[in-house]
């Protein structure tokens, strides 16, 4: 149950040389425990910049990242034990599996982190279960495995460390319809289940309408706009600023509005845009 | 960070150096490395400065960075300056200091020394590496080469791997970095221990690389193929090399350049 | 059953005929039986049309691309290409120049270190004169839009940028055909914008024909047929129209549906909307359909 806070944090790639640019401008926000936010941008927005400053692989520039109370650079010979402790899911991760076995490459990091026997089996198996891995698996190369597995074995990888808090850096792209729904449902049960804070980051808002709790919308590296899902997908045209399309099904709700049916916004799910549609036909026959 | 280190150090820019054709460029870079060679007066050296001196000047690149070129070597000159000063022996002797002795034919060897491995460096890196794009270098040999396929020498395919290794290094280096943080994410540690614990820290990093630059091997052998490669046999190119005025200007001064090298060696001015 | 094509098939480019395919089982794979790949396929494609083949990972889409430009050759069956066979060695050639190939990872196709001299690539190896080649490369750079980064490092670009020189250096062949092969799978929405209207520029103005593999149901919706494959077949065949008109099956076999043609489906099973067609995928014609409702009942406000 940890918030990870940051404080007018900036970063600055290539300074002092003529590639200077700013990635991150004075960016403050909250990703709160126990929730599940989506941190949405177009690409070059700062939203993977601020994945990497989060669990200490870029050093901010100025400001400052907290972990619960603790700022993550308060000691930069630990940091370390900051990346244990905000685990960080790359895009298309499954290229860094390198193991022989499923098994062994989740354990990959518990095992830096010292865990062993036991208290590493539990760890490797809890993570593979949530992840959907089944018990045969783990004995597999992960090079035999499809796509959409060996994407499930490194995002176990990363959980098998126990962190408190867990980001993901497009964990569906390019994977299938089915593909996409496993592992972000997965996801949200264990989100659900162990209470963890997750930031997800996505270009899909069709996604982030499903699964995220919260929303942070970045822009030009800064933040246009954040609050819960709900409230921000009822700043449509802030969300186009941005340079993201809204969900079709938004944009549908908007046009029956805009031609008189009696309809409450935000609508970003097409089961919400259902029932607000029989709504509107069944109160209109009341009157 | 990895991405920053500029590879093949070639500085883009339109100036006369920039505008020859790579092919004559590398033909005067062997001519300019003979006369650097045959030069053994100080009019020699003389002339063989000058020489550097210009085309520095030509080149337009900036003085400074053809100052750093020489850093890597410096301490080769030193080292060999310092063994002809101390280990040559001549009529005209200088100091004398216990078993020191100190000659002025070693003091001129020594010189010697250093200006010709000035020339050396300083003459390749500006006359090819920095002001030749890789291309065009890889270009150059290829069509310089070219006889030596009739000979069955691959000709084709070596200048073939040498530009797909080329276009290959930029993304394997983005790759690699973007390996290493995902692994240090997982808390792998490349800095501490022992040489053995250091070089096993790296498994996690190159099994990863290996598999992705094969699965790049195989899809880019499959995307030549779509797009109608089939060897160098009857292949043309877009970008012919034409020589110009320019070449032939070039080509003159530096032959008068190794001719006069010569005569002065003759005349033993 | 639901190849209800009412247009006569005059002039196919593509012709598969009974075509199988399948890869050999690899080593210590556990089961040594072989992986049908593609089965029993028989499609053909018009010369001018822009089909896409909608299929989830795995369901032989890919290798039904490969195929088809004889990337692969067929375990039994036959494709030909403007009447040749790709299993005949001697054709491959005419074939490549005829059907080009748009893949997926945009780094893993480009060759050169130069924009324009990647572009250049297939011309060369065609042998053509220079003259022709620089020709050609301007134009196809035109084509796609990026003339104004012809002497830049490929690497520098963005995906959706370097997917589009991938593309020029296709069309530089002057192919008649293009196959994308998920080649948006990698992509940013912005880039997967960029493709898709250079796709649908190059079928309704070079009149290219263009097969669109792919799993997003939104790309598919924009060509004018779909084939849906699942289990190494053809499991749908006809428009848009007909294919996300049938909302259930292809919920079944793991694949999505415009939101607008969901909500639809939803909505029908209420008597008011029960009348609104199925197959309705884009939100204008959407909305077009409930707001017709509201009225007829007349319950707008």
């Amino acid at each position: 149950m940890t918030d990870l806070t940051l404080k007018d944090v900036s970063y600055i790639y290539g300074e002092g040389t003529p590639f200077r640019k700013v990635a991150l401008d004075r960016v403050s926000l909250c990703f709160h425990a126990d929730r599940i936010t989506g941190l949405i941008g177009h690409t070059g927005s700062g939203k993977s910049t601020l994945a990497m400053l989060l669990n200490g692989l870029y050093r901010p520039n100025s400001g400052e990242i907290l972990i619960g109370d603790q700022n993550i650079w308060e000691n930069p010979k630990e940091i370390s034990k900051i990346r244990f402790r905000v685990g960080l899911v790359f895009q298309y991760p499954e290229y860094q599996l390198f193991e022989e076995t499923v098994y062994k490459d989740i354990a990959f990091g518990p095992t830096n982190m010292g865990v062993s026997g036991e208290e590493l089996d539990r760890l490797v198996r809890s993570a593979a279960e949530f992840t959907g891995i089944e018990p045969a698996m783990l004995d597999k190369s992960p090079f035999e495995l499809s796509g959409g597995q060996k994407r499930r074995v490194a995002i176990a990888g990363v959980l098998a460390m126990d962190p408190e808090v867990i980001v993901l850096d497009e964990p569906a792209a390019g994977l299938d319809p089915k593909g996409r729904e496993e592992i972000l449902g997965r996801l949200k049960h264990y989100q659900r289940e162990q209470h963890k804070t997750v930031v997800l980051i996505s270009h899909s808002m069709e996604d982030m309408a499903h699964y995220s709790d919260d929303l942070v919308v970045m822009k030009n590296g800064k933040v246009l706009t954040s609050g819960t899902t709900g409230e921000v997908f009822s700043r449509l045209d802030d969300i186009r600023s941005a340079g993201l399309e809204a969900p079709q099904i938004s944009k549908l709700a908007e046009k029956l509005i805009a031609a008189g049916i009696k309809i409450q916004p935000p609508i970003y799910t097409v089961e919400a845009a259902k029932e607000a549609i029989l709504r509107a036909v069944s109160e209109n026959q009341e009157k | 960070m990895l991405k920053d280190i500029t590879l093949g150090q070639f500085f883009p820019g339109n100036s006369v150096l920039h505008r020859m054709d790579p092919r004559m460029k590398i033909i005067l870079l062997i001519v300019y490395l003979v006369g650097v060679f045959f030069a053994k007066t100080f009019l020699a050296f003389g002339l063989l400065m000058i020489f550097v001196a210009a085309i520095c000047l030509m080149s337009r690149i900036n003085f400074k960075v053809i100052i750093k070129s020489l850093k890597p070597i410096l301490f080769i000159i030193v080292f060999t300056a310092i063994i002809n000063i101390f280990w040559t022996k001549g009529d005209t002797l200088l100091v004398s200091w216990g078993i020191i002795h100190i000659y002025a034919e070693g003091l001129r060897a020594a010189l010697f020394m250093i200006l010709r491995i000035t020339a050396l460096v300083v003459g390749t890196s500006v006359i090819l590496s920095y002001t030749t794009s890789p291309v065009a270098m890889t270009d150059a040999l290829e069509r310089l080469l070219s006889p030596l396929a009739k000979i069955k020498v691959p000709v084709h395919e070596f200048s073939m791997m040498m530009s797909l290794a080329l276009r290959f290094i930029p993304t394997l280096v983005e790759e690699t970095e973007k390996i290493l943080n995902a692994q240090k994410a997982r808390g792998a540690d490349f800095e501490s221990g022992g040489l053995v614990r250091r070089a096993k820290a790296f498994v996690p990093i190159l099994v990863p690389l290996f598999f992705s630059a094969f699965r790049r091997a195989d899809e880019l052998a499959v995307a030549m193929e779509c797009r109608l490669y089939h060897g160098g046999n009857g292949r043309t190119r877009m970008k012919e090399l034409h020589l110009s005025s320019l070449d032939f200007a070039a080509a003159a001064v530096t032959l008068l350049g190794l001719a006069g090298i010569i005569l002065i060696n003759k005349v033993g001015i | 059953m639901y190849s209800t094509d009412i247009k006569v098939k005059m002039n196919p480019i593509i012709v598969t005929e009974n075509l199988n395919f399948e890869y050999p089982a690899e080593e210590g794979m556990g089961n040594r039986r072989n992986l049908a790949a593609v089965e029993n396929v028989n499609i053909s494609i018009e010369k001018g049309s822009f089909v896409a083949v909608l299929g989830h990972n795995g369901s032989g889409k890919s290798t039904l691309a490969k195929l088809m430009s004889g990337v692969l050759t067929p375990t039994s069956g036959r494709v030909t290409v403007n009447g040749l066979d790709t299993a005949d060695d001697k054709n491959l050639m005419n074939i490549k120049k005829t059907v080009g190939m748009v893949f997926q990872n945009p780094d893993n196709q480009l060759v050169a270190t130069v924009v324009e001299e990647d572009v250049a690539f297939a011309p060369e190896n065609l042998g053509l004169p220079p003259a022709e080649i620089r020709e050609r490369v301007k134009n196809a750079l035109e084509t796609v839009g990026m003339s104004d980064y012809a002497k830049q490092a490929p690497h520098r670009l963005s995906g959706g940028q370097k997917q589009r020189v991938a593309i020029a250096g296709i069309i530089a062949m002057l192919p008649e055909c293009i196959i994308f092969d998920e080649s948006t799978a990698m992509l940013d929405p912005t880039g997967r914008r960029e493709i898709m209207d250079t796709i649908k520029k190059l079928n309704r103005e070079k009149g290219i024909t263009v097969i669109l593999i792919t799993h997003y149901m939104n790309e598919a919706v924009e060509a004018d047929r779909v084939i849906v494959m699942n289990d190494a077949q053809v499991e749908m065949d006809g428009s848009p129209h007909e294919i996300f008109s049938q909302v259930e099956r292809l919920w079944q076999i793991g694949l999505d549906v415009p939101q607008s043609t969901e909500l639809i489906h939803m909505l029908k099973k209420y008597p008011q909307f029960a009348e609104i067609p199925d197959g309705l995928l884009d939100e204008d014609s959407a909305a077009d359909a409930i707001i017709k409702v509201f009225r007829k009942e007349n319950k707008l406000s």
